[in-house]
């Protein structure tokens, strides 16, 4: 209901101040700054990191599917501390017998129900890494200790400041049946022409991180939190069967001797290609698959300045390549993969490494190895650098469903999208998941909508994160959570935090803002070990927006956004001018509602007593109060005279005032953006910032003056906010339809084949 | 890192159920991922199916509609047909309607007759693909009567809502 003012009113807010809590600063919650790392979020002065450069010599014996390792290690110690032993990550033992990851799985009879659980649960696989020496660079044996998945090597002289040490590891272990065991490495065995695919990762005794943040980062690996590592250089010998291709992490450093005179000519051609040249055929691959060559050949490979390496083998691969530039850079992208993978894999998978390793420089930093390379492994998705394995596999009458199509598309997007995140930009993954995953999953959004138009991304969009985010806050860890503890890990590391970034990006920094600070923190980080602290920190800092609420609610804290409008006040100017007043009551008092009685009575009594008696009605009676006397009209006039010409036109101008009052139901805060759809059916749009909470974290009120009267107003007119509850979002409050309603109306329409039918119909007549 | 190339690490089921006074019925939406959905097809019925490429047959909705019956089932307090008696009333559902998206999800649309006007207590269980993602944690949102509920499920239990004093 209009309500009219008496001049300006002021808004009494019935609110009491509470205690700044959504607000109240980061501080507490950062790490001091340092001379590692500033208060802005950069690397500070006396910034260090660790190196590791191996050499390696590994084999693979394709009869019993082991791989035969032994590297030399050199380690510099750059950080200012002295370090009596050293640790190493010993990954392939989560599969061992005794691993830790079997027992901390929680279980119940219902997992044993069937024969097929019983058989599964019972697997036996002899699995983790069997070590048989680890020596000095001379020969001596070293000291060492396993813990589970870590290895400490106990030096005979501390490692001083800016010193190296070098030591050798021999080891094998039996590869597991990733079919069967699962993992993110391992084989799968082609039964129908009897060969076998190996992706291979986490395959060698790896150093971990010592830094300013963690000292040692020696966390055991108990299978979800993945890995952290320093960077280095390789040089790596791979032996394998002589007919089998391998695909790396780095350059291959003798294809001249590996690869037929043809393939070499391909894989020139391919080098100067923006679209994919096959380099081993289809044909080729098959020849391979029936020969089974018992010979074996070496393929020899150099990196540099990576933090991990990863290879592919087998003599069933297809192999195709193209060309992308990126910045100065020529990057070589490939893709390795099984007849069984196509046609999908010949058609796209290639061409998505380009456009991701493209699209992703664009938004984060150029991408700086000469190599990025997609190889086919069923199921799943996993992340090298320069190498990743991706699933995707289409029947095997070669088709495959629209949902399959889009997942191997999202998956090879994803996987290559893992250079940035967390291959060059090292973050602590064992600690942090959303690091990586949830920075890797926002890009990987932005990118798949620059891969067709309206792509149906699952992550991102604010909305699609609003089921997980509603009700009981007891299975939602927030997203500051370390890996191995979190509920719903894929809903937290990825979705949650890539949504974070898209509101940010798109509602409250603005695309311009946050892409240019989150490249500054991209270009900041690259080739180094960032924390969360260093990412707030440089987002605020790029940006010169106060974050602290946005990472305390979305990154610290599991409410849900539901913001609801209460009530909604009109209100308008009393102009002071008789005349229109008073024709204004007229027309308020005509609009009122009538009372039935009244209505029948004009019909039913003939007269009343005074419309037949002139003598009884008196000055109270026979008196306008919708006419103006002239003494009011010499009052205004007066008051005319006073006013200043800008406070008449303003009085004059028909101002339409709306008081709306909000409430914070779901706690995280937001800006409200408000859709205003006014009487002649124009809108408005606007965005009030969510510092409006600041001092009232549960209830705000703000007025909105406009022209011309509001007919309906929306909250999160555009979904951008991860509102878990629409229907107090409108006033007047409109019924938002459930999902069965909508479902409902769509299936009262006729459907695309009912149409088509009667298409058909028209036809025939 | 995605283990499940189509789970791409969801386990996660929502389902928004609202009492429909007018028709007493519950009218249900059920969305989660379809290749998850698929597996534990395999798992409980040893039938394979590819529902984003082909067409649903009869057996198929049949499986469907048993297996969410399994999985999200409702109680609520009703009269006996045969007394004044209140008894516990169960839920059935009937699949309707269901759609598999290009993102890799579903979404089911179901309903039930309900065997009173009035409920003051309500539970649910929805342990919908529990059985086979350790993982799994549903939601459910019931809105009764314009007021919403939500109900977090993270293993096989039934959880109750107070609907009415």
């Amino acid at each position: 209901m209009k309500k009219h003012l008496l001049l300006f009113v002021v808004t009494a807010f019935g609110l009491t101040l509470q205690a700044q809590k959504k607000f109240a600063q980061l501080d507490q919650e950062l790490p001091t700054p340092n001379e590692y790392r500033t208060a802005s979020g950069a690397p500070g002065h006396h910034y260090y990191q660790q190196k590791a450069d191996y050499v390696m010599k590994l084999s693979i014996d394709d009869a019993t599917q082991k791989l035969y390792g032994w590297e030399r290690i050199t380690y510099t110690n750059n950080s200012p501390d002295q370090l009596d032993y050293l640790w190493l990550q010993l990954d392939q033992n989560v599969f061992s017998v005794n691993s830790d990851s079997k027992l901390i799985e929680v279980e119940k009879m219902e997992d044993f129900k069937s024969l097929g659980d019983i058989r599964k649960k019972q697997f036996y696989y002899d699995g983790g890494f069997k070590i048989d020496e680890i020596k000095t660079a001379s020969g001596q044996k070293m000291t060492y200790s396993i813990n589970k998945t870590m290895l400490r090597i106990d030096l005979d002289q501390p490692l001083l400041p800016k010193a190296s040490v070098t030591f050798q590891v021999k080891w094998w272990y039996n590869i597991n049946d990733r079919m069967a065991v699962g993992g993110r490495s391992g084989y799968e065995y082609f039964e129908k022409d009897q060969n076998y695919l190996y992706t291979i990762a986490q395959f060698f005794p790896r150093m971990c991180v010592y830094n300013d943040v963690t000292g040692w980062q020696n966390k055991q690996f108990l299978g979800r939190g993945e890995f952290t590592l320093p960077f280095g250089d390789y040089d790596v010998q791979i032996t394998v069967p002589a007919d089998h291709i391998v695909g790396a992490t780095g350059v291959c450093q003798n294809y001249d001797a590996i690869l037929s005179a043809e393939q070499k000519k391909r894989l020139e051609q391919a080098k100067k290609a923006d679209s994919p040249v096959i380099i081993v055929t289809q044909d080729e691959a098959i020849k391979a698959e029936n020969a089974k060559e018992k010979a074996t050949k070496t393929w020899h490979y150099k990196a540099s300045n990576v933090r991990d390496f990863a290879f592919a083998s087998s003599r069933k691969f297809i192999w195709d390549a193209q060309s992308v530039t990126v910045g100065k850079n020529k990057v070589l992208c490939m893709s390795y993969y099984p007849k069984e993978g196509n046609p999908l894999w010949e058609r796209y998978s290639t061409k998505l490494v380009a456009h991701t390793i493209k699209t992703y420089s664009k938004y984060t930093i150029d991408y700086p190895y000469p190599v990025a390379i997609s190889v086919h492994s069923k199921w799943i998705g996993m992340e090298y650098p320069m190498i990743c394995f991706n699933g995707g596999r289409p029947e095997a009458d070669g088709t495959y469903s629209e949902q399959e199509k889009y997942g191997m598309w999202g998956v090879i997007i994803h996987e290559v999208g893992h250079n940035f995140f967390p291959m060059i930009i090292n973050s602590d993954e064992r600690q942090w998941t959303w690091m990586d995953e949830g920075l890797n999953t926002f890009v990987q959004y932005l990118t798949e909508q620059e891969w067709e138009r309206g792509y149906p991304s699952r992550r991102g969009p604010a909305y699609l994160i609003a089921d997980y985010m509603r009700g009981d806050k007891k299975t939602i860890s927030p997203i500051m959570t370390n890996s191995e503890s979190i509920f719903q890990f894929g809903n937290n590391a990825y979705g949650k935090p890539a949504t974070a970034l898209n509101i940010l990006r798109e509602t409250i920094m603005g695309r311009e803002l946050f892409d240019y600070a989150f490249k500054v923190y991209c270009e900041r980080w690259k080739f180094k070990h960032p924390t969360p602290a260093d990412f707030f920190r440089t987002m605020e800092d790029a940006s010169a927006v106060d974050l602290d609420w946005f990472w305390r609610g979305w990154f610290y804290g599991t409410d849900n956004v539901d913001i609801s409008i209460d009530e909604v006040k009109w209100f308008q100017l009393n102009t002071q001018n008789p005349e229109v007043e008073k024709a204004f009551k007229k027309e308020q008092d005509a609009a009122k509602d009538k009372f039935i009685g009244d209505e029948r009575n004009k019909t039913s009594i003939d007269k009343t007593v005074n419309e037949k008696d002139a003598s009884i009605d008196d000055f109270y009676a026979k008196r306008n109060l919708y006419t103006t006397d002239a003494l009011e009209r010499k009052e205004y006039e007066e008051f005319i005279s006073k006013t200043d010409i800008k406070d008449l036109e303003l009085l004059n101008g028909n101002k339409q005032f709306y008081e709306i009052s909000f409430s914070n139901v779901g706690g995280l805060v937001m800006p409200l953006i408000l859709e205003f759809t006014f009487a002649d059916g124009s809108k408005e749009v606007v965005r009030v910032p969510a510092e409006i909470w600041r001092m009232y974290e549960d209830k705000v009120s703000k007025v909105f003056i406009f022209d011309k009267a509001v007919s309906s107003i929306r909250l999160d007119p555009f979904l951008e906010t991860a509102d878990t509850d629409l229907r107090n979002n409108s006033w007047p409050q409109e019924a938002q339809p459930t999902r069965y309603q909508l479902f409902k109306q769509q299936q009262a329409k006729e459907n695309p084949m009912q149409r088509q039918k009667r298409v058909d119909e028209l036809k025939k007549n | 890192m995605l283990p499940q190339l189509f789970a791409h690490n969801f386990y996660f089921a929502f389902a928004e159920v609202e009492y429909n006074e007018l028709n007493q019925r519950l009218e249900v939406s059920l969305s989660g991922t379809a290749h998850d959905f698929e597996a534990a097809i395999l798992k409980e019925y040893g039938y394979t199916c590819k529902w984003g490429k082909a067409t649903l047959t009869s057996k198929d909705t049949n499986i469907i509609e048993n297996y969410i019956n399994k999985h999200l089932s409702f109680h609520y307090d009703c009269m006996s047909a045969t007394s004044n008696a209140v008894e516990t009333c169960s839920t059935i559902f009937h699949l309707e309607g269901i759609q598999f998206n290009k993102d890799g999800s579903f979404m089911c649309f179901l309903s039930t007759p309900i065997q009173t006007n009035s409920m003051k207590n309500m539970s649910a269980q929805f342990d919908f693909l529990m059985e086979l993602f350790p993982e799994q944690q549903n939601k459910l949102t019931f809105i009764y009567r314009d007021k919403s509920h939500t109900l977090s499920f993270i293993k096989p239990q039934s959880l109750s809502i107070k609907l009415e004093e």
